[in-house]
């Protein structure tokens, strides 16, 4: 009996144990079943996160093909290039050789930009072509330079692009322009001391106004590092005080901007004296020339005589000068022969000096320009204006420019102007009126105060355009 | 109007200069008020090559002036003498100004002041080492043969240069030249053709003087060209009025002398 009872009781032990077995292994299978299953949902957002980096993080794999061309300020904006004047003075403004710069986005080295020229349709015929460096490859920083060579010809307009393999399109630079950019100084004349109300200060409007003739042809008229000066009073300039004078302020206008600078001096007169001999044989005691312009810096009658006796020549009395009425820029001079017998003839003769003329400026390629403004200055106050000195020193300073070339084929072929280092425009409208402001002589408007322009190439303002001006030597 | 002119100058100059010559104009009271005093305004003093196509005229003021248009002279008074002589006398250079003269060459020289024309001078300028080049000188066109063949039957004698003026189209020049190469001492090569050298006077009271060169189109054969031209004065001179004088020069010919027509 208690046999039986132990093979029960083990039996029991036995069918318990293999119960809680089977407990356990259950338990364990369903949690690795858990485990499993939420270990796959983990690798399955890992694969899609991966995919989402792969489009949008930039410091992921194969950066060179996401990387874009950035142009950096103030390449990015329309800017002018003053390619005649040294870069070393601007490197930003000046030179024909520009290094543009620019940069990659993200910031990454070894990228590699492509560039391409875009030159203005607008240009000119006869523009010559600038170059651009093919390509660039970005620093440590991502940055990158490319140089652009552009022509010297004014108002040749370019772009460059740029644009890494990532890019569909490349990426513009602002426009640059070709300018050319000179300097000036303006040396007044100091009043005249008889004269203390007598200004010869040049009008305030006078640079400004030439931009009617030096815009069409892209050159800039800058006041320089030194741009005024003061000059003591000279009632005249002969040709010999002219030479000395600029001599002497030459010296004193030279500064950081030479040889690029001009100086515009502003003077009393620079007129021409001539002398004449009227002659005549009188048959009344009082005689009178005719009308001649008069000279103001020296005494007008040389002599004033009669033939007292054959080979005998004595001074006429009561010698007199005479102005016009109302215009007492002409005089006329008269005298009396003594002791005249009615219906006798005398010979007479007066010796005088005159003005040839009235200069209104005088200029050269010296880069030294008068003008003669005390003429119109004592007739208006007000006068000359800006406008009123705008032919005459567009012409001057189209002359130090190197208008005409001796061998240009629009040059006035007048001989006049012949074995001159410089010539005239010859251009003329079908009506015969002259068109240029290089025409030979001052007067006239419109087309008469610019370059003449239509008949490219051959005119003055495409020889502007086209000329290299970076060896320019003036003051 | 009765005015004078008196050209003095050298027969010889040395290209390096000076170059300088004088004259001496009168002008009567008509002309005096005419270019409102100012005389040099109707004189010009010419140049003319005999050595190659060109022109030269001297130049009366510094070309580096800009000159205001002249004032107007106001109308004589009461007691301005009508019978009274204005006279200049001026000195020119024709190397004045920045001028050059960059070789040898033979010229023509003379005056012309209102209706007044001077005598004409033959002058040398020596250059050791080279010839001045030629002046401007477009080619002629070739004349219809049968055209240039009654031009050339003109000529009285060859070597010679003979001119015309007549209306057809317009008033024409018309003449025809024989003539040899123009010498030079320098070993440059000869020029292909000959030339003539056309100047223009007009003679009223403000004077003027225009003139062209122009190569002729048939080349030196044996040491002679012979060709003739025909030329619109319209085309030629635009502002050309009577009363005019033309002077026809080619080398060292005899000028033809041709007063336009009223």
């Amino acid at each position: 009996m208690w046999g039986l009872i132990a093979v029960a009781a083990a039996v029991a032990v036995t069918a318990a144990a293999i119960a809680a077995v089977a407990v356990v292994v259950t338990a364990v299978v369903v949690t690795a079943a858990v485990l499993l299953a939420q270990m796959a949902s983990a690798r399955k957002d890992a694969d899609e996160n991966f995919i989402d980096r792969v489009i949008s993080d930039p410091v992921l794999p194969c950066p060179r093909l996401t990387a874009v061309w950035v142009w950096d300020p103030p390449h990015t904006t329309d800017r002018r290039r003053y390619v005649n004047l040294p870069k070393a003075w601007d490197p930003d403004m000046n030179g024909r050789e520009v290094e543009l710069k620019g940069h990659v986005e993200p910031r990454i080295p070894g990228v590699v930009v492509n560039f391409n020229l875009i030159a203005n349709p607008g240009n000119e015929p006869d523009t010559p072509a600038a170059s651009v460096g093919a390509s660039a490859t970005s620093e440590a920083d991502g940055s990158a330079t490319v140089r652009l060579t552009l022509p010297v010809y004014g108002g040749a307009r370019f772009k460059v692009g740029g644009k890494t393999v990532a890019m569909a399109q490349p990426v513009e630079t602002g426009e640059l322009t070709v300018w050319r950019k000179v300097f000036y100084q303006i040396t007044d004349m100091e009043s005249p001391a008889a004269e203390p109300t007598l200004s010869l200060a040049h009008p305030a409007d006078m640079i400004s106004a030439l931009t009617t003739a030096f815009d069409p042809v892209f050159f800039e008229i800058k006041p320089s590092t030194k741009s005024s000066a003061t000059t003591p009073y000279q009632a005249h300039l002969t040709q010999e005080q002219r030479s000395t004078l600029e001599t002497s302020l030459r010296a004193g206008a030279a500064d950081d901007r030479s040889p690029f600078k001009m100086n515009i001096v502003m003077c009393d007169t620079a007129d021409i004296v001539g002398t004449q001999e009227w002659t005549d044989n009188a048959t009344t005691a009082a005689v009178t020339t005719g009308w001649i312009l008069k000279w103001d810096h020296d005494p007008t009658v040389i002599h004033a005589q009669y033939e007292s006796a054959p080979g005998t020549w004595s001074a006429l009395t009561n010698v007199q000068i005479t102005a016009a009425p109302g215009q007492p820029e002409w005089i006329a001079v008269s005298g009396e022969i003594p002791g005249f017998t009615a219906g006798s003839t005398v010979a007479v003769r007066i010796k005088y000096r005159y003005k040839v003329g009235n200069a209104g400026g005088w200029g050269g390629t010296t880069g030294t320009l008068f003008m003669c403004i005390g003429r119109d200055r004592r007739a208006d106050a007000a006068k000359p204006t800006g406008a009123d000195l705008q032919q005459a020193l567009a012409h001057e300073i189209g002359h130090a420019l190197g208008l005409v070339g001796t061998t240009e084929p629009w040059r006035d072929m007048d001989p006049r102007d012949d074995g001159y280092s410089l010539r005239h425009c010859g251009y003329k409208t079908a009506g015969g009126d002259p068109r240029c402001v290089m025409w030979y002589m001052l007067g006239g408007g419109g087309a008469r105060l610019q370059f003449c322009c239509s008949d490219r190439p051959n005119d003055c303002a495409h020889y502007l355009l086209r000329t290299d001006y970076s060896g320019l030597g003036w003051i | 109007m009765t005015c004078a002119i008196e050209l003095r100058c050298h027969t010889r100059y040395m290209a390096y200069g000076p170059i300088a010559f004088g004259v001496r104009m009168e002008a009567d009271a008509a002309t005096h008020q005419a270019v409102n005093g100012l005389l040099d305004r109707a004189l010009e003093v010419v140049l003319v090559r005999r050595d190659a196509p060109g022109v030269r005229f001297l130049t009366k003021t510094d070309p580096g002036g800009l000159f205001l248009p002249d004032p107007v002279a106001p109308p004589p008074l009461r007691g301005m003498s009508a019978t009274a002589r204005v006279i200049e006398e001026r000195e020119f250079d024709l190397l004045d100004h920045g001028r050059r003269h960059d070789g040898a060459a033979t010229y023509v020289a003379f005056a012309c002041f209102a209706d007044a024309i001077s005598d004409a001078r033959a002058i040398e300028v020596v250059h050791g080492r080279t010839q001045l080049p030629p002046g401007d000188a477009p080619p002629l066109a070739p004349l219809a043969p049968s055209h240039a063949q009654a031009l050339i039957a003109l000529l009285p004698q060859r070597p010679g240069l003979v001119a015309r003026l007549v209306a057809r189209d317009g008033l024409r020049l018309e003449g025809s030249v024989t003539c040899a190469p123009p010498a030079n001492r320098f070993g440059l090569p000869p020029p292909r053709t000959g030339f003539v050298t056309i100047v223009a006077i007009h003679r009223g009271p403000r004077g003027g003087v225009s003139a062209r060169s122009f190569q002729l189109a048939s080349p030196f054969h044996d040491g002679w060209a012979t060709d003739a031209f025909s030329l619109p004065i319209a085309e030629l001179f635009p502002e050309l009025t009577a009363p005019a004088r033309l002077l026809v020069f080619s080398g060292d010919l005899a000028p033809a002398r041709l007063d336009l027509p009223a």
